[in-house]
């Protein structure tokens, strides 16, 4: 537990660092003893697990950060067996459905009705029901969305459901309507600018405002990834000065060259080495509509306004195309040589009125 | 005599009506200009015939070949008889000859042999110039060789009386194939690479049974002695002539039992080529006694397994045939997975392993178990799943396609009356150069009675032709080349042979071919692979977008299909082959590539997931919970191996500050919450390395070297020692024995104290120490 | 599943039991009842704005047959509520569970629970008579929640069935989209759209459950809450309970309602519109990620800045180009958006720059956008009639 990140880690409602008003209301509601479902949703980065968490505390106590790893193993219908990880304590469970794939409804349906009806026995502890933690909610289909929109309401007397989840666009209005609806934003740069330098402070360390500022920049707000990053320019150097560089996550890098690369040249032999590339990403796990987005947005900044607008038209058409599909490469490909060809032809265009 | 006068009239006309013949077709704008050439070649050589023209027009013409013709004197020719004539004569011989106009005169044939024999050698046969004197040539011919062929047989017949009563019922297939290594109608090279790799196993195989040739020594004098005395020694030197990439794969040493370094040959190519064929005549041709399993045979495992082990152990007895025996395993492409283990199986078979098995078997083998007998394996398709493992360890030979010469001229031999060359040629093309198809396409004209060929019957018949489902190799090549544009035979007017001629007709043929194929996901991903690289001139890269445009399209139809289990849409999967077709087709051959790089990319990734959940299986639940895969992937990963990395200086970490204990014990902690730990390496060259384990996702940079490097910098033993050192100060008691695995030391063992001999700067105290005293 | 009650003639003060079909039978403690279960209509009369749906009902309740039944809208408007309530009407508590099976989707629904259990309990008969001599109606119910997540082929196997047990088993299948649920079933079913709940139904029923809560509220949180809500009650409904929750000793504010629901505040969707109109790329991608960053979900910035173009001033043509790429680039509510432009007959073109350019950095990854035919066909319809 020694990353800054881990280390620091509120615990507690009343020590969040930032967006404590919603703390306060989180505090409430579970002092009113009548507790909803929640959908909480934010930005990766903005704290949603740490808040959960934090909640569960204040729901069950102390106990409730016994964590074990439960391997689970559910029979689907057809007769597939699915394991699946949960991390559990006393109290609640935690489980990803999305990681079981397309059986996530399976999933939903087995792991939570047993849970549910599971009811604790010990009357002792101070909550009647237990709580399913949820997460990359988005992520699931839409057979397992459909069918936790039942679960949820029958099950309310044993167990409320936690869900975790970017956006809430992928949830299905049905599963909406049912819980209360959490949002966490990122912190604002000075947040993160205040939560890096009390860190730092923590370690003994002093931390120039303008390397604070800059990490939060380059972090996008990310309050893990400003974290990382800071303590990432620690181990590189310290003390630390204002200007130094601040160590960046390698495939955005990557990516940023593959854009450089698309830009400098438009053939088909470049389109190949990009291809190269794409994989390169797709193979170390890097989903493709993170690789689409971050490369729109290396792309954009590379070209001029006019062509900004047909660029943003274009990757919104091959995203859509892409979630569509299957074979990712094929759609990011197609993008690219798309791309490749509008900027030839408006560098070409260019040329000419150029000459002209 | 009016009749006479006539025909005399035309006679004179003649010179003049093909001049304008020549004039209007210099003028015609698109005619290829062979067909020009072929056309002033024929009439000029009509003017040869008749009028003896100036040398100058035959020097323009470029035709120097025919000088020696209009030599002989006109007057030969009887001026009663015109031999040019506007309608069929009432008697005799003729031939008809149509010019490109259409307008068509008859010619009268010539009683005098002499002048023909004289005219023969000087025509292009391969035009069809003269089609008189070739057709009597190749008739003459073709009884000479039928004549031949019949003692032949006869010479056979005598030899191997049981054939007789089967002779007439016989497949030509089988009547005609190969007999001899000199028979043989498969590329040369090819020939004679599986006959080297076969000799390779000379050394094992005759080798010890001989005593009279010592043990080679080294393998390329094994090489230049190919071939025993006591064998028909063909063509010794030609094997060091060609040197070449396969062979060179040949030159590999013998392993430790002298075998070879591959023991399985493995031959693939299209139905029909003659692999099995070559197989058993090499094999014979090489002293061996076949064996063969086919697909006839019962495959399943025990029942492989013995046979393999017979065939490959034990020895023929009975007869005179006293020859080893050669396994040849045919069709090996659909034997199942399990026969295809026990091959390999008893291919890395160690001596001592498996020993009863063949310890009755073979005789005077010291190591008696492991494989001492080369093994020859068929196959059609060379990418079929099963055969994957077995690739790798097999002389892998590739079948190219018979010269249609080759094959004319056994098609010659085996005794056809062939019409003329053209006709073969075609038949050869329309049966697709399959030798399996050729002959009995060949024997069912025969069986028709049919004593000749032409090409309209071939046309006709077209046996052998559609139907058979060609490689996707073949889909692929089909798909990016432009169809070759065949010669127009003047006067013979036939169907265009398919894929060739108009869009419209392409379009038909490789959507007919794609749709014949059904692998639409492979023939996908076969021109996705392949279609960047294809020389296609697409400056604004417009139909690269188009094609990707179709690729996206068919992915989304896939998932519909798929997805909605809605399989009439199926049939517009093979309209993407047409538009890449119509996209990136060339003349040129195109060079494809096996598409791998989906398959590749999906196992990487599949390992790079086991790698992430392996490290998150074990990472604390307490960390865990707050680790989602993505963000880990994303956020953490990438940036918590900077902070892994930190900069120690290479000293004892006796030495260390505070500050840096302190740096250090947190780095452990790191690396033990994310399940991180070094694993020690040793390199060839016997160096450590520290390997991160397990090996994150990482594209561009390399982590891994950059540790490396730090490792290098402080010395791999303070590395060892300080984190060893360290847990042992500091975590001493943590219950989690992970250290241990950071620690590596395996050699020092869980204790905390070790003792290293020498160690230290001065000598003057030196005793021995033992690690029991200190404790 | 909202359901209305009518007026104040309205006697649940007792907390009343889950669905029958509801879990295993929990402690009945009042506090762990959501008030979308506790106000749930409990009998037909007690429905509200659906008066067709009831009609037909009521006159099964007096002795006529009923038909099979197939209930579509908008979520919250009373689907399941209503047939549930007739049921119970139908056949008193202790037939209830004998004579009503209840399948939704998170039930096994595969064509093999279809082919078997739903074939099983169609096949047993009935009698006329309720062990308390009262009379019902010789048939069971067989209701079928959440249609549209049926498979194809489980709803083609329902096909036959349907017309076999007609005899002894009644369906009713529930779903939010028809176009969803095959052709052959619509047709075997008497269908009934649930409209969505006139605002001024809505406020009364609100005020009434706030009174009975004891919610100290202020007047434009209700208003608040009837707007966002868009119809759909039990949305409403829970958004009161949250906002309960959230301040428990306040009042609700319509600050309050508003973080619930997730909506943007009006302001920053001003801001976007304006930078839309006039501002450069680089201005609107900024200010995209800003409120992408706050968490905002992108269906509901679509959402609200549709509502807020339709209230520009800007000529209907241009209004309809907007909508109609909105509609392309948020598929998943091509539907709805139509639907809009259908109401205010705005079928003319006249291209705003930028206007769409927003849509990329809100088109997060919607895996369940689906194009249907006919909204597809819908869709080109409209297009079709803008040219004319």
């Amino acid at each position: 537990m020694s990353l800054w990140l881990d280390k620091y880690r509120p615990t507690s409602l009343g020590k969040l660092d930032f967006h404590k008003e919603q703390a306060a209301q989180l505090k409430n509601l579970v002092q009113g003893g009548d507790f909803p479902h929640l959908l909480v949703y934010g930005p990766s980065g903005a704290g949603k697990k740490t808040r959960i968490m934090c909640l569960l505390r204040e729901l069950y106590g102390p106990g409730v950060e016994k964590l074990r790893i439960e391997h689970q193993t559910i029979v689907a219908p057809s007769k597939k067996k699915i394991e699946i990880n949960t991390i559990a304590s006393n109290y609640h469970l935690e489980v990803n459905p999305s990681d079981a794939g397309n059986q996530d409804r399976v999933v939903i349906q087995e792991l939570i009705k047993t849970v549910a009806q599971s009811q604790q026995i010990q009357s002792s502890t101070q909550r009647d029901f237990k709580v399913v933690l949820l997460t990359e909610v988005d992520r699931l289909t839409k057979d397992a969305q459909h069918a936790l929109r039942r679960t949820m309401e029958k099950y309310m007397a044993t167990c409320r459901i936690i869900l975790c989840s970017t956006s809430t666009s992928k949830v299905i209005e049905p599963i909406r309507s049912r819980c209360l609806a959490v949002r966490v934003p990122l912190p604002s740069t000075e947040e993160v600018c205040s939560v890096l330098t009390s860190v730092c402070k923590k370690e003994g360390l002093l931390l120039p405002p303008e390397l604070a500022k800059q990490i939060c920049e380059k972090s996008g707000r990310n309050l893990r990834k400003a974290l990382l990053m800071c303590e990432a320019c620690r181990v590189q150097q310290y003390p630390f000065s204002a200007d130094q560089d601040v160590p960046e996550p390698d495939w955005e890098v990557y990516l940023r060259d593959t854009a450089n690369a698309i830009v400098s040249q438009q053939t088909p032999q470049r389109l190949l080495e990009v291809r190269g590339r794409i994989y390169e990403l797709l193979i170390h796990c890097i989903p493709p509509d993170i690789i689409m987005k971050s490369l729109v947005k290396e792309l954009l900044n590379n070209c001029d306004g006019q062509l900004k607008t047909e660029v943003a038209n274009l990757a919104a058409y091959y995203e859509h195309r892409l979630q569509l599909g299957s074979k990712a490469i094929y759609h990011l490909e197609a993008f690219t040589a798309k791309f490749m060809a509008m900027y030839k032809k408006f560098m070409e265009d260019g040329l000419d009125a150029m000459m002209f | 005599m009016d009749e006479y006068d006539e025909m005399f009239e035309i006679e004179d006309n003649f010179d003049d009506q093909f001049a304008d013949e020549l004039e209007v077709l210099a003028q015609m704008e698109g005619e290829s200009e062979a067909v020009l050439a072929l056309m002033s070649a024929f009439i000029l050589l009509f003017l040869c015939v008749f009028r003896s023209p100036p040398a100058a027009a035959l020097e323009i013409s470029g035709f120097a070949e025919i000088p020696e013709t209009p030599s002989r004197p006109l007057t030969a020719a009887s001026p009663s008889a015109p031999r040019v004539l506007r309608r069929p004569p009432m008697e005799g011989g003729y031939v008809s000859v149509t010019d490109s106009s259409g307008s068509r005169v008859y010619l009268r044939q010539k009683e005098d042999a002499e002048t023909q024999s004289r005219l023969v050698p000087d025509s292009h046969g391969a035009l069809g110039l003269l089609t008189v004197p070739i057709r009597v040539l190749k008739e003459q011919e073709a009884e000479r060789q039928v004549v031949e062929e019949s003692q032949h047989a006869e010479n056979e017949e005598n030899e191997d009386p049981d054939d007789t009563e089967g002779r007439k019922s016989r497949l030509w297939v089988d009547r005609f194939s190969p007999r001899h290594y000199t028979e043989l109608l498969s590329d040369d090279f090819t020939n004679r690479c599986l006959l080297k790799w076969l000799k390779l196993w000379d050394t094992v195989v005759f080798g010890r049974e001989r005593k009279s040739r010592p043990a080679r020594p080294d393998r390329q004098a094994a090489n230049q002695n190919a071939f025993k005395p006591n064998q028909e020694n063909q063509k010794p030197n030609r094997f060091k002539s060609k040197i070449e990439m396969t062979e060179e794969l040949l030159e590999a040493e013998l392993d430790r039992y002298e075998r070879p370094r591959f023991k399985v040959a493995l031959l693939s190519g299209p139905p029909g080529l003659g692999k099995t064929t070559l197989a058993h005549v090499i094999a014979k041709h090489a002293g061996y006694n076949v064996v063969e399993i086919n697909a006839s045979d019962d495959r399943s495992a025990e029942v492989f397994q013995k046979r393999i082990d017979t065939a490959t152990q034990m020895k023929s007895v009975l007869g005179a045939n006293e020859r080893p025996n050669c396994l040849i395993i045919d069709e090996i492409d659909g034997a199942p997975a399990a026969a295809i283990n026990i091959l390999l199986a008893v291919l890395n078979r160690k001596d001592g392993h498996g020993g009863e098995a063949g310890a009755e078997a073979v005789k005077k083998k010291k190591k008696e178990s492991i494989l001492l007998r080369p093994i020859i394996c068929i196959c059609n398709d060379l990418y079929v799943p099963a055969l994957r493992p077995l690739r790798q360890q097999a002389f892998l030979l590739t079948f190219p396609q018979t010269q249609p010469s080759r094959l004319t001229q056994r098609l010659a031999e085996v005794g056809f009356l062939l019409a003329d060359l053209p006709a073969a040629g075609d038949i050869i093309r329309s049966c697709d150069i399959l030798i399996f198809f050729l002959l009995p396409a060949v024997q069912f004209l025969h069986g028709r009675g049919l004593k000749q060929l032409d090409a309209r019957t071939v046309q006709s018949v077209s046996v052998g032709q559609k139907d058979q489902s060609k490689g996707l190799f073949h889909l692929w090549q089909e798909i990016f080349q432009l169809p070759r544009m065949k010669r127009k035979r003047i006067g013979v007017g036939f169907e265009e042979a398919p894929g060739s001629g108009s869009g419209a007709q392409r379009f038909q043929h490789v959507l007919h071919l794609a749709s014949s194929s059904g692998e639409y996901e492979k023939v996908s991903q076969g021109l996705y692979d392949n279609y960047l690289s294809m020389r296609v001139r697409d400056p604004s890269l417009l139909g690269v977008c188009e094609a990707l445009e179709w690729l996206t399209f068919s992915d989304r139809l896939n998932q519909v299909i798929l997805h909605e289990q809605n399989f009439s849409l199926m049939k517009y999967l093979p309209f993407l082959s047409v538009t890449f077709h119509f996209l990136f087709a060339h003349t040129s051959v195109p060079r494809i590539t096996y598409p791998h790089s989906q398959h590749e990319a999906s196992s990487r990734l599949l390992s790079c997931r086991n790698a992430l959940s392996t490290m998150l299986a074990e990472i604390p639940a307490s960390v865990r919970a707050r680790l989602g895969h993505l963000s880990l992937t994303l956020d953490i990963l990438t940036l918590l191996l900077d902070i892994i990395c930190p900069k120690l200086r290479p000293v004892n970490p006796q030495l260390f500050s505070s500050r840096e204990k302190e740096q250090l014990h947190e780095l452990i902690d790191t690396m033990l919450a994310y399940n991180l730990s070094y694993r020690q390496d040793r390199t060839p060259e016997g160096q450590y390395i520290y390997v991160l384990e397990p090996a994150g996702p990482k594209p561009s940079r390399n982590h891994q070297q950059r540790l490396e490097n730090i490792v290098k910098q402080t010395t791999v033993e303070t590395w060892v020692r300080r984190v060893f050192l360290h847990s042992g100060l500091w975590t001493a008691p943590r219950p989690s024995e992970k250290c241990a695995v950071l620690a590596m030391g395996t050699a020092v063992g869980n204790s905390d104290v070790w003792f290293r001999f020498n160690e230290g700067m001065s000598n003057a105290v030196r005793r021995n120490v033992y690690i029991r005293e200190l404790l | 599943m909202q359901a209305f009650l009518k007026g104040a003639t309205v006697q649940t003060s007792r907390p009343q039991k889950d669905k029958a079909a509801a879990g295993p039978s929990a402690e009945k403690k009042a506090k762990a009842v959501p008030w979308v279960e506790k106000y749930r209509p409990k009998c037909v009369d007690e429905v509200a704005f659906q008066e067709e749906v009831v009609a037909v009902l009521k006159k099964s309740l007096e002795g006529a047959d009923l038909p099979n039944l197939l209930f579509y809208g908008p979520p919250g408007t009373g689907k399941t509520s209503t047939i549930l309530a007739a049921a119970r009407e139908l056949y008193g508590p202790e037939l209830y569970r004998q004579r009503v099976l209840e399948l939704n989707a998170s039930d096994e629904r595969g064509i093999q629970v279809i082919r078997e259990k739903v074939k099983n309990f169609a096949h047993l008969t009935v009698s006329g008579t309720r062990p308390d001599g009262k009379s019902c109606p010789p048939f069971k119910i067989i209701i079928l929640d959440e249609a549209d997540s049926m498979t194809a082929p489980a709803q083609a196997a329902l096909r036959r069935t349907m017309e076999k047990e007609s005899r002894t088993t009644r369906f009713c299948l529930i779903c939010n989209y028809i176009s969803r649920i095959i052709e052959p079933l619509t047709s075997r079913c008497s269908k009934f759209r649930f409209k969505p709940l006139a605002n001024q139904i809505q406020e009364e029923r609100l005020l009434e459950i706030c009174e009975k809560e004891n919610l100290k509220y202020t007047k434009e949180s209700i208003t608040t809450l009837v707007h966002l809500s868009e119809g759909d009650l039990r949305k409403a409904i829970t958004f009161l309970q949250s906002a309960a929750r959230l301040s428990t000793d306040k009042k609700i504010t319509d600050h309050v309602i508003v973080e619930i629901a997730g909506v943007i505040p009006s302001k920053m969707i001003d801001n976007l519109l304006q930078l839309c109109l006039k501002g450069t790329f680089e201005k609107l991608e900024v200010a995209v990620r800003n409120m992408v960053d706050e968490g905002y979900a992108a269906t509901q910035i679509l959402t609200q800045l549709h509502d807020s173009i339709l209230e520009q001033d800007i000529s209907d043509k241009q209004k309809s180009a907007i909508t109609e790429k909105m509609a392309v680039s948020f598929k998943t509510y091509i539907y709805r958006t139509l639907y809009s432009l259908n109401k205010k007959k705005i079928y003319i073109y006249i291209y705003i720059p930028y206007a769409h350019q927003s849509f990329f950095h809100q088109s997060q990854p919607r895996p369940y956008t689906y194009t249907h035919p006919k909204m597809v066909y819908t869709f080109f319809h409209a297009k079709v009639q803008r040219y004319h």
